[in-house]
């Protein structure tokens, strides 16, 4: 009796030990943290609650670090996949090898690319737009890219099939765990000469790039077949699926809108206004973003106000988030967004302020940027993380556009993707007889692949029936009257 | 008198017309299934089906179910009320029911859906058309070479009717002897004396490199082994060695045997001798959708104009049971050869096709709808484009080449006429997955 009693006291004393340890880590850093923002003038505090503490320590792991490393499961493309393409063409054209092949990348990535659409940006005069959707909690999993994915998902689909505004009132509840069974075998997409891209039942690392796809090809079901519940206190990276699954009904969507980082956009010729209005535009019109970003150390410890990251910052993983809304700067003392489970929250900031100037220490010789416009940014890591589970953080300025200085933390370096859910209900406005004869017939077909490329307004006018709309003719004019036509 | 004569022939007349005009109502048909109306199974199910006939006439009436996949019958039963259909292949099906009543009177309900692969592969993440087979004691071989064979498991008709799975041994030859494996050899049940290793090194020095053994990588047209840098400048990378050029089919089980040594004792000793593993698709491999490029029977160069076909294989089949209504392709071309002419064929059949073209100096777009009409006369054939170029005389390129387009990145599609990924879209304007485009170019050396 005395030795089991001995066991449990030592258990017991252990487990206080390793508490204190994680929270005592978290403390001291955040200290630190709050020094450095104070020496910098910046406008965030850290602060993680204690509740929130507290579940960090059931990652089993003592290092706080790693346990934020282990949440930060978002995984980039990697660079090999690009310098493999690079070598493809110095192979096939420069050394003139024919022992070599991509068709397993191109047979896979191929098929993806042509399903990313750009969006026309509008001119978006609201100076603010805050969408507060319901924060989920991916828990100990890095399993971060199916949540933005799926909240995506969640919010695209209220917002073009029921006309709402987002979805704000929880009323649609998918499935990440069904995501994370389709995550894909990164050993595979890595070591394999042909970067296969295959499926691979995992919670951990992955990116929304490929969860966007499966959202196409394979479709999302709702959170009670596959509910996530279920995985929520299993340490496991490979759990089967539940039966409830192998029936459930799946919602596919048509295509998705790719945001290209703000580098490729300046090439693709979009100003500075035309690629954040393309951004507010994708928002407000057709519902909220899963976007991505390489996690300052400092970020982890947020509680409130305009995260930039501090002094010896660096990154320790990637992250998906889903980006809901923007701020002007006048309008951040009157946002709250931490009401849904704080009667007492406080807006973003105390005072109301013109613009927001902050250094940014990630960057070689530490620049300094001004801004007036910010992102409000749902994480996944619950209500009590955050400022009630959300974060803000500074746009990019226009000088950052135009010089592509970017630091690693900053959104706009990466894709942002939305679902887009095509139906007839979008076309009601279309014209079929695109070229006016007073007649639909195979002509308007082969007269709208005639306009394509065309940039007189008028062409435009006439064949730009996509949804959602990008200003261009092009193949997917074609595609949408070819649905049209067989659906009339 | 008269009145009451009136009256009797009145009521006479009346009865005599409502008789001649009786209105039949046609009989109500409540047909419900384990499946609904447009929904996608997989194969290998039990489908069922129940109706109810009403007939408010009270007319004898009879009902004949019939289901229907990919327009031929399948399964008849008649007056039963209920049917059952092992359901085992992929394919559009149509359960029906035809009621008529004594007087003629027939009424219709139908279910139609679908089974695909893909359904079923939806539940089967982990496995894909490449397996990677990995030990964590591959890198502790000590063996200055080690050997590696293979397995398969077939159907086998031991007694006549009975088909019972086996395992066949398996050898790599090279029949071309230019020392890479290129043609599976099976072996005799009752010889497993022939069955051979193939040996491969236990370790590499290379690049001023120690590279040790890391994994396999099974594909189903190549098996390569991939060793480990771990000491010299390239410590921490990966090499690739091929050593065979043929794979393994889709959907089949295989297993390897690795016959090495590791910490003076047999792989076998630690459990990791024998592994089986196999390459899953929705499809086999004989029946992929691939669409490729027909190569000319001759050199071109200068002067020469030369037919390039978009050949299908499989795709016509696998397009209509995914519902593909729109495919854009787009091909690439050297700079300086010049496009001549783009010829589309009847493509997919029981829908009319209107094939279209766009091109620029350096690259073609084609399209095809498909669209609800009537269907051509001709046959359908696996052509999906035919294009003729010509080179002019004073071409000066150093190679002549034409590909089916991939891009990856947004700021490289500027020498398309349009978006150059292919595009398959269904009946709701949804990206279908599943084709294969064969991006290998053909290539003409100056």
């Amino acid at each position: 009796m005395k030795k089991i009693l001995v066991a449990l006291l030592s258990v017991l004393f252990l487990y206080s030990f390793a508490t204190a340890n994680v929270a005592t880590q978290v403390v001291s850093i955040e200290t630190e943290i709050n020094s450095a923002i104070s020496r910098m003038n910046l406008s965030w505090k850290a602060d993680l609650e204690e509740s929130f503490v507290a579940k960090l320590e059931t990652a089993n792991i003592g290092d706080v670090e790693a346990i934020f490393e282990k949440l930060n499961g978002y995984i980039d493309l990697p660079d090999e996949v690009r310098e493999r393409f690079i070598e493809y063409l110095r192979l096939a054209y420069i050394e003139e090898m024919d022992e070599f092949s991509i068709q397993g990348m191109t047979t896979t990535d191929d098929l993806m690319m042509s399903t990313f659409v750009l969006l026309e940006p509008r001119v978006v005069a609201e100076s603010s737009f805050v969408r507060l959707e319901p924060i989920r909690d991916q828990f100990i999993h890095g399993s971060c890219w199916s949540f933005a994915t799926v909240g995506s998902f969640e919010s695209a689909l209220a917002v073009q099939s029921f006309g709402m505004n987002g979805n704000v009132d929880n009323t649609f509840d998918y499935s990440e765990r069904w995501g994370t069974y389709h995550n894909i075998d990164w050993d595979i997409y890595s070591f394999s000469p042909d970067s296969y891209v295959q499926d691979k039942n995992s919670l951990e690392g992955g990116n929304s790039y490929f969860a966007m796809y499966n959202l196409i090809r394979y479709g999302m079901m709702e959170e009670e077949y596959a509910p996530y519940s279920e995985v929520y206190l299993d340490p496991r990276e490979e759990v089967p699926l539940p039966p409830s699954a192998y029936n459930a009904p799946l919602l596919k969507s048509s295509r998705t809108v790719m945001i290209p980082p703000s580098t490729s956009a300046a090439e693709l010729g979009y100003s500075y206004e035309d690629y954040l209005n393309m951004i507010k535009t994708a928002l407000s019109d057709y519902g909220s973003l899963a976007v991505s970003f390489s996690v300052p150390y400092s970020f982890n410890y947020y509680s409130k106000g305009i995260y930039s990251p501090v002094e010896g910052d660096y990154s320790t993983g990637g992250h998906a988030v889903t980006l809901v809304g923007w701020a002007s700067a006048t309008d951040l003392d009157d946002i709250i967004l931490a009401g849904k489970t704080n009667p007492d929250a406080t807006p973003i900031l105390d005072e109301e302020i013109e613009s927001y100037t902050y250094v940014d220490p990630t960057q070689a010789a530490s620049p300094i940027f001004t801004t007036t416009t910010f992102w409000i940014i749902k994480n996944s890591w619950a209500y009590d993380w955050g400022d009630g589970g959300y974060f803000v953080i500074p746009a990019i300025s226009e000088e950052q556009y135009e010089s592509g200085q970017l630091g690693f933390w900053e959104i706009e370096k990466r894709e942002m993707y939305l679902p887009i859910f095509d139906d007839l209900a979008h076309h009601e406005g279309d014209d079929l007889d695109v070229n006016s004869d007073g007649v639909v017939d195979t002509k308007d077909f082969e007269y709208l692949v005639e306009k394509i490329g065309s940039t007189e307004a008028d062409d435009i006018t006439a064949c730009d029936i996509s949804f959602p709309k990008d200003g261009k003719i092009n193949g997917e004019d074609a595609a949408a009257w070819v649905f049209l036509f067989n659906n009339r | 008198m008269k009145k009451t004569l009136l009256i009797t022939l009145l009521l006479g007349f009346m009865l005599f017309v409502s008789g001649c005009f009786k209105i039949n109502n046609p009989p109500v048909i409540s047909l419900t299934g384990s499946v609904s109306e447009g929904q996608e199974i997989a194969p290998m199910t039990l489908v069922t089906f129940e109706w109810e006939v009403t007939d408010f006439d009270d007319t004898e009436v009879t009902s004949q179910f019939k289901l229907y996949k990919d327009g031929a019958e399948v399964l008849s039963v008649v007056d039963t009320g209920e049917a059952v259909y092992a359901l085992d292949e992929e394919g559009k099906y149509i359960a029906e029911v035809v009621a008529t009543d004594s007087m003629g009177a027939q009424s219709k309900e139908t279910i139609s859906f679908k089974a695909t692969n893909l359904k079923r592969e939806l539940f089967q993440s982990g496995a894909g058309l490449m397996y990677f087979d990995y030990s964590d004691y591959f890198q502790y071989i000590e063996d200055e070479a080690f050997g590696i064979r293979f397995y398969k498991t077939a159907s086998e008709e031991i007694v006549p009717a009975e088909e019972v799975t086996v395992r066949k041994r398996l050898n790599l030859l090279d029949t071309d002897d230019d020392g890479i494996y290129d043609t599976w050899e099976e072996i005799p049940n009752d010889r497993p004396d022939l069955q051979t290793y193939v040996y491969l090194p236990g370790y590499l020095i290379d690049y001023d490199t120690l590279w040790v053994p890391y994994g396999f990588e099974y594909g189903e047209k190549s098996i390569r082994a991939y060793y480990a840098g771990v000491e010299g400048p390239y410590s921490g990378y990966v090499l690739f060695y091929k050593f065979a050029e043929v794979g393994f089919d889709l959907n089949t089980v295989y297993a390897r045997w690795v016959e090495a040594h590791v910490f003076g004792n047999t792989f076998n000793d630690y459990g990791e001798a024998y592994k089986a593993f196999s390459l899953r698709e929705r499809y086999d491999s004989d029946e992929k959708p691939v669409i490729s490029l027909s190569t000319p029977d001759s050199d071109i160069g200068p002067g020469d104009s030369f037919t390039v076909g978009v050949m299908t294989e499989n795709v016509a089949s696998f397009a209509d049971l995914y519902d593909v209504r729109y495919i854009q392709l787009s091909l690439w071309n050297s700079e300086g050869i010049v496009l001549e002419s783009v010829e589309f064929g009847n493509f997919m059949a029981g829908l009319k096709d209107v094939g279209t073209f766009k091109s620029s100096d350096e690259a073609v777009t084609l399209y095809k709808a498909f669209l609800n009409g009537e269907d051509e006369a001709e046959a359908a054939d696996n052509v999906f484009a035919t294009l003729t170029f010509s080179v002019p005389e004073d071409y000066e390129g150093e190679i002549i080449a034409v590909g089916l387009a991939y891009e990856g990145y947004w700021d490289t599609y500027d020498i398309y006429p349009d978006l150059p990924n292919p595009a398959f879209r269904n009946v709701d304007n949804g990206s279908v997955d599943g084709f294969i485009v064969d991006h290998e170019p053909i290539v003409f050396l100056e």
